[in-house]
This record gives structure tokens, C-alpha cells and sequence, in this order.
């Protein structure tokens, strides 16, 4: 865990530092050159676009890149498990196996590419637009993006979390009495997907815990770590963002502070994205290394 | 919706280059310009969504 932490901040603390000290520089040319004020304030704009833009724009080039390669995996591994299904018979009905989920995963998956991400990059555009250029703001089809984006994406999780429990797969811990409050504080810790986190996390542990009789907990916990490590890279970039804007708020213009906040916003709804691509690989991990250990024990 | 998003960008950053070069008095009379331009192209790339042309 360490190490991803170091290396997230490591790539983006420097950026936000030169934010910083470019606010404060700016703030002493505002006092020095007054009437210079409206050059200066459009030359900090554009430095700060290009040193904060950088980081979001790399994360949305990792997800979507992660979005690719799990898609092939599908389109790849498809034909061979519907095979050994047809094959296997029985074995796979404890599992409640549904060929429809596959379908679903690869559908989510192609949704997040195709429409997702270039929704998401247009909003940030848009946000951008508006506060570079007051008199002709976008905030409301900014606001109009995310918010369908985030309805999307639970809807498709919601979709799953049906299709798991109407499977009557084992409950897992995640939505035991004890984990109620934690997931009651990363509700409301966590703006705007706070909640969706935690449903999402709770439709995730109840499948995989029908998947543990089969294959030992510890690959489970690789699975799970190896599919949620982006997100929570992501997620805390995001809190990078908001963290650098509560910071400069008090000496800064609204609009630097306003861009970092609607940075962060969108990348705590690339989070939510990247929790549907995270979701589908641990589908088709889970049932790929089942599949491997009931070849193996016929043999 | 890529040219679309081209434009909206293009019509931003050189109306406010122009506005930052424009004396205050002319700042009033030439806003109303900047956003005719932005309905223009805003007009213009939904009637191409739904196959019509605007020009």
C-alpha cells in the first residue's frame, strides 16, 4: 500500500507545489503592476492548466488503457468458458454461473471506452471553458455529463449487484452488522460516489465469496487488489485536487481554486468508471482461475 | 461531437485573447459578439446531429 501512495504523491505533489507558489507570484504581481492584474491573471490560468491537467489527463490514459486490455481479455476468454461450461455440466451450477454476466461485463466494458471516457474528458473541457471565460459559461451541461455518467454507472452496477443476489450466492462480510459503519463513514467522506463505493464494494464481496469455496482467499485478495489498485490511485489524485484547492482558497482567484475543485469532481466520477472496468476483470479473473483448478482436478 | 468540442475551445480562447487586447470601453459591445458566435456553432453542430445543415 505504501508504495502506491508514494508514487501517486510523488507524481502530483510536485505540480501542485508549482500551483502554489505560481498563486502566490501572481498574487505579489497583482500588487506590484495593478493594472497589469487582468495579464497576469490569464497567464496563471494557462500555467496552471498545463501543470494540473497533466495528472487527470494520464489518469483518464490509464483507465482507459486498463479498458482495452480488459476487453480483449473478454473477447479472448469468452468462447473457452462458455466451452468448459457446456462441458463441465454440473460443477459450474454451484457457482450459479449466468453467461448473461459475462455479456453484461463486456458490455460495461465497451460502454466505458466508448462513451464514458470521452464523456468525461468533454466535461472537463467544458469546465474549463467556463472558467476561463465567465460570460460564456457550460457549468450546467458540465454538471448535466457527470451526473448522467454517475447515474449510468450505477445503474450497470445495480444491474450486476440484481443479477448476483438473484443467484442466491452466499452474503458476504461487507454487508454484515460490523462493517455497517465504515461503510456509513466512506458514504459521506467520499463526495458525490461515496455511496456508489460502497454498494459497489458490497455486489463485488458477495460474488467473490461464493467464488472462495473454490479457490483459496489470498488469490481472491490479489484479484481484488490487482483490479482496485487504479481506482484508488484515482480516487486519491482526486483528493490530491480538492486538498491543493482548500489550500489556495484564501489567497488565490475563485476561478484557480474552482478548476482544481472541478478536476477533482471529475476524477472522482473517473473513479466510479473505473470501479465498473475493476468489477468486470474480477468477474472474468475469478471465473478464469476456477475454470484452471477444475481442469487441473479432473486430471 | 470531437469538432464540436473543437470549436467551443477555439471561439473561448480567442475571444478572451481578444478581449484582453480590446480597451475596456469596447469590452461591452464586443461580448454580445463572442456570444452569437458560441449559439451560432452551438445551433450549427445540433442541426448536423440530427442530418440537417445550418449552412
Amino acid at each position: 500500500m505504501m508504495p502506491i501512495l508514494e508514487s501517486v504523491i510523488g507524481t502530483v505533489l510536485s505540480s501542485f507545489i508549482i500551483v502554489i507558489i505560481s498563486t502566490f507570484m501572481a498574487l505579489v504581481l497583482d500588487f506590484l503592476f495593478p493594472s497589469f492584474s487582468r495579464w497576469t491573471r490569464t497567464f496563471l490560468f494557462f500555467i496552471v492548466l498545463t501543470v494540473v491537467l497533466y495528472p487527470a489527463y494520464e489518469h483518464l490514459q490509464m483507465i482507459r488503457s486498463i479498458t482495452q486490455t480488459v476487453a480483449t481479455m473478454f473477447i479472448s476468454i469468452y468462447p473457452l468458458l462458455t466451452g468448459a461450461i457446456l462441458a463441465s455440466g454440473g460443477s459450474f451450477s454451484m457457482l450459479n454461473f449466468q453467461p448473461a454476466m459475462l455479456l453484461f461485463a463486456n458490455g460495461a466494458v465497451i460502454l466505458a471506452d466508448k462513451v464514458l471516457i470521452p464523456l468525461l474528458s468533454a466535461a472537463m473541457l467544458f469546465d474549463i471553458v467556463s472558467r476561463f471565460h465567465p460570460q460564456v459559461p457550460f457549468t450546467k451541461m458540465a454538471d448535466l455529463l457527470r451526473t448522467s455518467l454517475i447515474a449510468l454507472v450505477s445503474a450497470s452496477v445495480a444491474a450486476y449487484s440484481i443479477f448476483i443476489t438473484a443467484g442466491g450466492t452466499i452474503s458476504w462480510a461487507m454487508t454484515g452488522v460490523t462493517s455497517e459503519p465504515i461503510k456509513e463513514l466512506i458514504r459521506q467522506n467520499i463526495p458525490l460516489i461515496g455511496s456508489f463505493m460502497t454498494d459497489s464494494l458490497g455486489a463485488i464481496g458477495r460474488y467473490s465469496s461464493g467464488a472462495s469455496v473454490f479457490i483459496g482467499a489470498w488469490l481472491i485478495i490479489t484479484i481484488w487488489s490487482v483490479a482496485l489498485v487504479p481506482t484508488l490511485k484515482t480516487l486519491l489524485t482526486g483528493f490530491l485536487y480538492r486538498w491543493t484547492a482548500a489550500l489556495i482558497e484564501p489567497f488565490a482567484d475563485e476561478d484557480i481554486t474552482g478548476i482544481l475543485d472541478d478536476i477533482g469532481k471529475t476524477l472522482f466520477v473517473l473513479c466510479a468508471v473505473s470501479f465498473l472496468v475493476a468489477f468486470a476483470f474480477i468477474y472474468t479473473a475469478l471465473f478464469t482461475v476456477i475454470l484452471v483448478k477444475l481442469i487441473t482436478a479432473v486430471k | 461531437m470531437f469538432e464540436f468540442l473543437t470549436g467551443v475551445l477555439l471561439i473561448t480562447v480567442l475571444s478572451s485573447i481578444l478581449l484582453l487586447l480590446l480597451p475596456d470601453a469596447q469590452e461591452e459591445e464586443f461580448l454580445p459578439l463572442v456570444k452569437i458566435a458560441m449559439g451560432i456553432w452551438i445551433i450549427h453542430s445540433i442541426t448536423r446531429i440530427f442530418g440537417h445543415s445550418l449552412f
